[in-house]
């Protein structure tokens, strides 16, 4: 059985957004005060632009691993997957550590972090052993329900916003916009569409299933952004670690509405299950294609075992932080630049042996 | 098989973390409000109101709650200590239930505080997961626990309940309402500046500052203290009126009545009475409703920034005294209307924009529309020059409604 | 006066208990017979071995002779009491035979062919040379004949035995709509499906299940709608079962599931025709077996098991107030219970002050924590459940009372629970019985647990991770080859709100997406021709 289209563009956009419920906007307010969705807007325009490139050079059907195996050969192939599997690893450790610090802010605030992290693991492993097919599943089905959540959010908020708060219009001026390239790093999900093409239906739509998922996760982060500055003005906006979390706190609407903390939860908290769940899936795809092992889920607990030590390494958040930023880079790098170039030297290679 | 053999293997280890964060709904004690007030040497006396459920829910089949809600149903503790979490510990061991600060409704500072400076108390609750910030903050005349014990609302049983309807709901009009998170928006630019209900008691004497230039101050026939407090009730605590912030230090008092032109400014109003007074001494009262914000229009172009408001009207006639009318009445209660609103919004206005130098109306957001970075911003340096400001206030009310009654009856000479 | 006094020796306490069998207990040796013999007496004597005559007393042999051309042939016939129609019997076989002395064999024809083309007045007769087969067939009702130098028995079908007649549906009863059940018959049912589908395509196959007790099924489908591979997929599982008895629908159910250790259902049951006709048509295969009332349709998406047949009658506006309904009786009957201890054990901060001091003042008395009231009550909800449909009638209301008033009342007034516990229990309750299905509520009511166990420990944290678990493992459930939730977790052409929410009747132009069949129109784009008609 093979996926549609709708259902990997459903993924994308949920893989993309999960990472909103960070402190991922407090960034862009940084840098662009109260212009920060037009700063969103830019990237994300960005990003389209650089996937555009990318796309034109990309005629082949095969997933990404085959591409590399052959451009380059079998030793580039094996050094592109270790590196490939050693970056999502650390990834993976970060994302963990974050998701496990900041659950313990918002809800169940004396357990210690080890507990929350039990329960990720316990669907990673049910994710890890009944395939990535399973995940797309539950990330497809349950799609328009957290679209709901956040439009209901937005809607019941609109009593607090405050009009001038998105004044002066151009924020910190064309010296915030010239950043946004760095903020290109909010799309680097994009890499995993490349991974799931051998079970696509119709490998065609890569292209279309692209430019959709960013056009989509664009106008929802620009418009939450746009929310976020309309509640909170500028200069205290900086300040606040989690910001969609002030946006569902200030719900305030009629007698119901009126403690809206558990919308925040069940998004936060099953956009979480779902991004862990496919980036894990993911890692055993990479490590199964570059080791051409025949069946991958005897690797399950050797891995979580070792992603595990290495949460070790990070007391808090904040010693997160730089090599977050490494990794966000090396991630855009790598799927912007790198990926154009494998494609580009493949269909240059692949015009030069047709004629 | 091995899949739910793993499965399972984690859950057993999460028995062992079950019971950290777990507590029972009536194993807390909930912090209705919160008195903070100056101590001893650099200590805070921080009071904390419990609620008294038993009281309040009314049990099970026992009986109603005390019908006439009572001071038994807030209970008041009262710790001196160096911070405000430290206080909680206090609470924590001399209660049998743990302090839980999720209902926290009310903020209450001395005015001794206030003078100094209260952003360090604010960063503290907005910081705290619990207190949520729709809190309401405010300022106390004399001692916050006094005022505290004093609450006994009588047509509630709860009195937590009494707190949310009377600062929270939007249907008062001489109550200034700031929540947590506006304190702490605000109080940290340089765009809007606040002001803080002003609380106090009944029973005794009143000190409220602007007595001593009471004539000038004077705003309407209406207007003095005696007739904007309440002269007698069972329920000691009023409010006497509200405070000025600048930043978040306090600067200055108000009378109740000021805030019914800041209301006007903001474009809150909603069915207020007003009455003005002809020449021949006829009072005519008046409910006026802003259906429409008012325009504040700010030019920034020359050094330094001009104003220009225009605020819009509905007026519905509550009684007019019997008199010969002419066919233009109407035209004639409104011009009064308008003349008498703008000269009291221009006193409002400078009282609080050239004597305290504080910007309530929030003239500072809407000049920051004029420009285009935020640098463009700073570098004007509106926080110098705003004091300066040049308004112009324009009132256009229309007469709408009379009520039941057509036309007053002409006095028939006899 | 003596014997009073006299000693008395007691009698031994009657002391019994069953001993292993010997190794030496067989039974002499049936000689084996296959085929039917010439001589009467030997299938006598082996018919006789085989039913263990004289124990038998309810399996009956009548000798009688028949005369034809003045040549007296030996007869005999075995038929089980009670299961046979004695009338038919009698006019069918033992009358012709006996009665007509002067039959005569004109155009010389073997006597087999004779007795049966000319001799037997009944509508279903059949020839076999297999004698066991033919034995075996006595069971069912089946009258068999032997006669004398024919090499063949006879299997007439004169069956007549007890049975309920065509009833109202226990489980299933509606408001509006036809008020027909199926029964335990096999005819009567499939005739109860041909009749309202009128038409020759729908086919009746017979199958036969179980290697001893041969119960006869049919599989009914409408040729050129259904899609062969199923078919033959369907007919493969039922013809590859190793087993001795089968005996009703629903154990074959669980032969062929695909899944046994799934928490959900995956073969709709049900006993009204109305609901199977509706199947049929859409493309799907259903299975009647003789002996038990349910007719299993397969394959079943979980969108079936939440319809009832009064979707189909009702008119379309309250048929989508009446589905809203059962998905909020879904969510309740599932999430009530967990979402109120998450709440109360480590939300507190979720609820509006007025409803927290409420909840509080009325479990200050309590002495449990509210997870051990949640389980008692539980338990008791799922106790009362359990008595009421075992009680007999008689008791039936005073259980109501006591039910009700234990629980209620008492326990609230002793403090043991507290009003709200009471509330939120019945809520959950009361909705999982709006459910239609009842393996589908059943499989609720163990999710349930699941979910107050996930919130026991960890408030929404552990209710969001166990839902996520079960819907990655319910999202891999197949029925049939057809994933269990198709419209939305693979997303076919169909759409999503028409599993939901239907369309109105006359939008209901494609057979469903997931059956595959070979014509998937059944309505025409356009099909209230008199609304557009031009000219009227």
């Amino acid at each position: 059985m093979k996926i549609s289209s709708s259902e990997a563009l459903r993924l994308l956009v949920v893989l993309i957004i999960s990472k909103i419920f960070f402190w991922d906007i407090t960034k862009l307010v940084t840098v662009s005060s109260t212009a920060a969705y037009i700063h969103m807007i830019i990237s994300t325009l960005l990003a389209l632009i650089l996937f555009l490139i990318m796309m034109k050079f990309y005629n082949t059907q095969d997933d990404i691993f085959d591409v590399t195996k052959k451009t380059f050969g079998k030793f580039v192939f094996y050094v592109f997957g270790i590196f490939l599997s050693v970056i999502q690893v650390m990834n993976f450790v970060i994302m963990l550590k974050s998701y496990c610090t900041t659950i313990t802010t918002v809800t169940l605030t004396n357990s210690s972090n080890f507990f929350v992290l039990l329960f990720i693991l316990a669907t990673l492993v049910a994710s890890g052993y009944l395939g990535i097919k399973s995940v797309i599943k539950v990330a497809s089905a349950s799609f328009f329900v957290l679209i709901f959540f956040i439009v209901i959010l937005i809607v019941f908020d609109i009593p607090n916003f405050e009009v001038d708060n998105i004044f002066p219009i151009l924020g910190n001026g064309i010296d915030g916009f010239k950043q946004a390239y760095k903020n290109v790093g909010f799309f680097n999900e994009l890499l995993f569409l490349f991974f799931l093409i051998p079970i696509l239906k119709n490998k065609g739509d890569v292209k279309k299933i692209g430019i959709k998922s960013i056009v989509i996760s664009g106008v929802i982060i620009s418009a939450l952004t746009l929310v976020f500055t309309f509640i909170i003005p500028y200069p205290v906006n900086t300040r606040y670690y989690l910001p969609v979390f002030e946006i569902t706190s200030s719900v305030n609407f009629f007698v119901i509405f009126q403690r809206a903390e558990a919308v925040y939860l069940i998004l936060w908290l099953f956009t979480a299950f779902l991004y862990t769940g496919a980036t894990f899936c993911f890692l055993l795809y990479t490590i199964k294609k570059t080791f051409s092992l025949s069946d991958q889920k005897a690797l399950i607990p050797s891995l979580l075992l070792i992603i595990v030590t290495l949460l070790g390494l990070y007391e808090n958040v904040n010693a997160t932080e730089l090599t977050h930023n490494v990794l966000s880079y090396t991630f855009s790098l790598l799927l912007f630049v790198g990926l154009t170039m494998i494609f580009a030297v493949n269909s240059y290679k692949k015009r030069s042996a047709e004629k | 098989m091995k899949k739910i053999v793993l499965i399972v293997v984690c859950f057993c280890f999460l028995l062992s973390g079950c019971s950290k964060s777990q507590r029972e709904v009536d194993d807390y004690a909930y912090v209705i409000a919160i008195g903070i007030d100056k101590g001893e040497n650099n200590n805070l006396k921080v009071t904390l109101s419990f609620a008294n459920p038993n009281k309040i829910g009314g049990g099970s089949d026992k009986g109603g709650g005390s019908k006439d809600g009572g001071s038994e149903n807030l209970i008041n503790f009262t710790t001196e200590s160096s911070g405000i979490f430290n206080s909680l510990n206090v609470a924590n061991d001399n209660i049998s239930k743990v302090v839980n600060l999720s209902h926290v409704k009310l903020i209450v500072f001395s005015k001794e505080i206030a003078k100094t400076g209260i952003l360090k108390y604010v960063d503290g609750f907005v910081r705290e997961l619990r207190v949520r910030p729709v809190t309401i903050l405010a300022v106390c005349d004399k001692e916050p626990d006094e005022y505290l014990k004093k609450i006994s609302p009588k047509l509630e049983v709860n009195p937590e309940k009494y707190i949310n309807d009377l600062f929270e709901k939007e249907q008062t009009t001489f109550i200034v309402k700031t929540t947590l998170r506006d304190f702490y928006s605000f109080a940290n630019s340089n765009v809007k500046d606040l002001c803080l209900p002003y609380l106090g008691s009944n029973d005794e004497e009143k000190s409220i500052e602007y007595k001593e230039d009471d004539k000038e101050m004077s705003y309407n026939i209406d207007d003095n203290e005696t007739s904007q407090t309440p002269k007698d009730t069972e329920n000691k605590s009023v409010v006497l009126g509200s405070a000025f912030f600048k930043g978040d230090k306090m600067v200055g008092t108000g009378s109740n009545v000021e805030n019914l032109y800041n209301l006007l400014l903001m474009g809150k109003v909603k069915d207020v009475s007003y009455s003005i007074e002809d020449e021949d001494g006829f009072i005519t009262e008046l409910s006026i409703t802003q259906r429409m914000k008012p325009e504040i229009k700010i030019d920034t172009s020359s050094y330094l920034p001009k104003a220009k408001i225009n605020i819009f009207l509905e007026a519905d006639i509550m009684t007019i005294e019997d008199r010969s009318v002419s066919d233009n009445e109407y035209l004639k209660i409104e011009e009064k209307l308008n003349n008498d609103l703008k000269k009291n919004i221009e006193k409002y206005l400078d009282k609080t924009v050239r004597k305290l130098k504080v910007d309530t109306v929030g003239f500072g957001n809407k000049a920051k529309r004029n420009f285009l970075t935020w640098q463009n911003w700073e570098d004007y340096n509106w926080s110098e020059k705003f004091s300066n400001i040049m308004y112009e206030v324009n009132v256009d009310s229309s007469v709408i409604r009379f009520g039941l009654l057509n036309k007053s009856l002409q006095k028939t000479s006899k | 006066m003596r014997n009073f006094l006299k000693y008395k020796k007691r009698v031994e306490d009657y002391d019994f208990h069953i001993e292993d069998l010997s190794e030496n207990t067989n039974a002499p040796d049936i000689e084996k017979m296959e085929k039917v013999d010439k001589s009467l007496d030997k299938n006598l004597k082996y018919a006789k071995q085989v039913f263990h005559m004289p124990l038998n007393s309810d399996i009956i042999f009548r000798n009688f002779d028949i005369t034809m051309d003045e040549k007296v042939f030996k007869a005999f016939l075995i038929v089980c009491d009670g299961l046979a129609n004695t009338e038919s019997i009698n006019e069918c076989v033992l009358k012709p035979f006996m009665y007509l002395r002067h039959i005569h064999n004109e155009n010389d024809e073997k006597l087999e062919d004779f007795i049966e083309r000319k001799l037997l007045p009944q509508r279903q007769v059949t020839k076999s040379e297999d004698i066991n087969d033919i034995l075996k067939k006595v069971n069912f009702g089946f009258c068999v004949l032997f006669v004398d130098t024919v090499s063949k028995g006879f299997i007439i079908d004169l069956k007549g035995w007890e049975h309920r007649g065509v009833d109202t549906p226990q489980n299933e009863s509606i408001i509006l709509g036809p008020h027909e059940a199926f029964n335990e018959m096999l005819r009567t049912n499939t005739a109860l499906i041909r009749k309202t589908i009128n038409s020759p395509d729908l086919i009746m196959e017979m199958e036969t299940l179980g290697k001893v007790s041969k119960t006869p099924a049919s599989v009914a489908y409408i040729k050129g709608i259904v899609n062969e591979n199923l078919l033959k997929e369907v007919k493969y599982r039922i013809e590859n079962i190793d087993v001795d008895y089968i005996l009703t629908a629903l154990d074959l159910e669980q032969y062929i599931e695909d899944d046994t250790f799934a928490l959900v259902p995956q073969i709709l049951s049900t006993e009204r025709p109305d609901r199977v006709c509706n199947a049929l048509i859409q493309g799907k295969i259903a299975i009647v077996v003789s002996g038990s009332p349910n007719v299993l349709v397969l394959p079943s998406t979980f969108f079936d098991f939440l319809k009832t047949a009064d979707d189909e009658y009702l008119r379309y506006p309250f048929n989508l107030v009446s589905r809203t309904l059962r998905f909020t009786a879904v969510f309740l009957s599932l999430f009530a219970s967990a979402i109120f201890i998450a709440i109360v054990n480590y939300h507190e901060g979720l609820l509006l002050t007025d409803i927290l001091f409420s909840i509080e003042a009325s479990r200050t008395l309590v002495p449990f924590p509210s997870i051990l009231e949640l389980i008692l009550m539980e338990g008791a909800f799922e106790l009362i459940k359990e008595a009421g449909s075992r009680i007999p009638s008689a008791i039936g209301q005073t259980l109501g009372i006591v039910g009700g008033l234990v629980l209620g009342q008492a326990a609230v007034a002793a403090s043991v629970v507290s009003p709200i516990m009471i509330i939120v229990v019945a809520t959950g309750g009361i909705a999982s019985f709006a459910i239609p299905d009842y393996s589908l509520s059943l499989s609720f009511r163990i999710s349930r647990f699941l979910y107050i166990f996930g919130a026991a420990i960890a408030g929404f944290l552990g209710i969001l991770a166990i839902l996520f678990i079960r819907l990655l493992f319910l999202f891999n459930v197949k029925s049939f080859g057809v994933p269990y939730f198709v419209p939305i977790a693979p997303i076919t052409k169909d759409s999503s709100f028409e599993a939901f929410f239907t369309f109105p009747v006359w939008k209901r132009e494609a057979r469903p997406g997931y059956v595959k069949s070979q014509n998937a129109k059944k309505q025409a784009k356009i099909s209230r021709v008199w609304r557009y008609k031009k000219d009227r």
